[in-house]
């Protein structure tokens, strides 16, 4: 399995590693909130990436996550101004949490474990891998909530809630790599 | 408002991590023992105290005069990076023998969402200035009081003899949501007192 796919299944960002939980938790009560933060958070972590590796390999080692965090800043800046002059300005909790996960979950989590030897393209890779894994697992928790919410069932927006929801997914997804180890397992045996 | 309610607020009624989920990243890593849990809850409260107090000192003397507040995330980001740096320096001239595990925690400490939000929501909602880093510390406490109870629970089970297939992130989860239930009964209590701060 290739970078993307492993940050869209055995790495997820939302159902199996635990990176991006707070926005998750946050924008899958409504579909507005889980389309603005999958557009948002999409466009400014894979530009920030691209923009960062070469000022990354330019500074010294130590500097890097600093070259990240700046690069990060200007383009979560002009993403806030973009939305700003399209009229859509987000309430001060969802904008503060905007620029928080576009830097601390998706963003920083592959510049963290990643060397500065390992080419550019496996890099980009696993961060198209993340956020789409975070864009598929956030909609897919969102569809659960509102549809929940829909049928009148209101604790389905609270916190313990969303909680118990991703630890039933993670049960799943262990259930499914113990089932799929047996298997492999199996195989080697009957080989 | 009051010193007292911002202060219960910012501890309690919204705290980061039972009411909001601003969890700091990687969870699981932090909650891996009660020891490494406490060590990372300190750190981060006095993360949350510095940033806070130089990012609301660069809010109130530069942005807002100067009508520059778009400008926030880049001077938040700046203003952790140069923290970041700082505080590593300071911690491996301190303990030149622990420099590796100081590399490895620094990022945990100063990198999440926790760090991100409320010095944003505090630079903004909360005055006068001298409360900004009182309620930054019952922030920090908060954060305490919610992982340390995680984390005992968590070292607890892990010796348990479990099945697989709940091991390691689940309980986590299932016992955050718990705590999260048990806060929210108090929260009620707490309604009265409780101002949107994040």
């Amino acid at each position: 399995m290739g970078d993307i796919g492993r940050g869209i299944t055995a790495r997820n960002p939302v159902w199996v590693v635990p990176l991006a939980l707070p926005i998750a938790l946050f924008a899958s009560t409504t579909w507005e909130m889980a389309l603005l933060f999958s557009i948002g958070v999409s466009v400014t972590v894979i530009v920030t990436h691209i923009l960062a590796i070469p000022v990354e390999r330019w500074l010294p080692p130590d500097l890097a996550i600093v070259a990240m965090l700046i690069t990060g800043g200007v383009v979560i800046t002009l993403a806030e101004r973009v939305l700003y002059v399209s009229g859509i300005v987000p309430a001060a909790r969802p904008l503060f949490l905007f620029r928080a996960i576009s830097v601390s979950g998706v963003m920083l989590w592959p510049a963290l474990i990643g060397s500065r030897t390992e080419p550019v393209t496996r890099r980009l890779n696993r961060v198209i891998g993340l956020v789409l894994g975070f864009v598929l697992g956030l909609l897919g928790l969102t569809l659960l909530r509102t549809s929940l919410i829909a049928y009148g069932f209101i604790p389905a927006g609270s916190l313990p809630f969303g909680l118990v929801v991703l630890a039933l997914g993670r049960m799943a997804a262990n259930r499914f790599m113990e089932v799929s180890r047996e298997r492999r397992g199996g195989k080697e045996h009957g080989e | 408002m009051s010193l007292g309610t911002l202060l219960l607020t910012a501890a309690f009624a919204q705290n980061v991590i039972l009411v909001h989920f601003l969890g700091p990243w990687p969870f699981p890593v932090l909650l891996a023992s009660l020891r490494r849990s406490v060590t990372f809850s300190l750190g981060i409260t006095g993360a949350l105290v510095w940033v806070s107090t130089v990012y609301a000192l660069l809010f109130h003397l530069v942005l807002r005069p100067y009508s520059l507040e778009f400008m926030a995330t880049f001077v938040l980001l700046t203003v952790l990076a140069f923290s970041y740096l700082l505080w590593t320096r300071i911690a491996v001239t301190v303990y030149p023998f622990s420099a590796r595990a100081i590399g490895r925690a620094m990022p945990v400490i100063f990198l999440n969402t926790t760090v991100f939000v409320v010095p944003m929501a505090l630079a903004e909602a909360v005055e006068p200035f001298w409360f900004i880093p009182l309620t930054a510390l019952a922030a920090g406490a908060g954060l305490f009081l919610a992982v340390v109870p995680v984390a005992a629970f968590y070292e607890h089970l892990s010796t348990a003899r479990l099945p697989r297939v709940i091991s390691g992130n689940v309980i986590i989860l299932l016992a955050t949501a718990l705590f999260a239930l048990a806060l929210y009964q108090l929260d009620v209590l707490l309604a009265t007192a409780a101002y949107p701060l994040w």
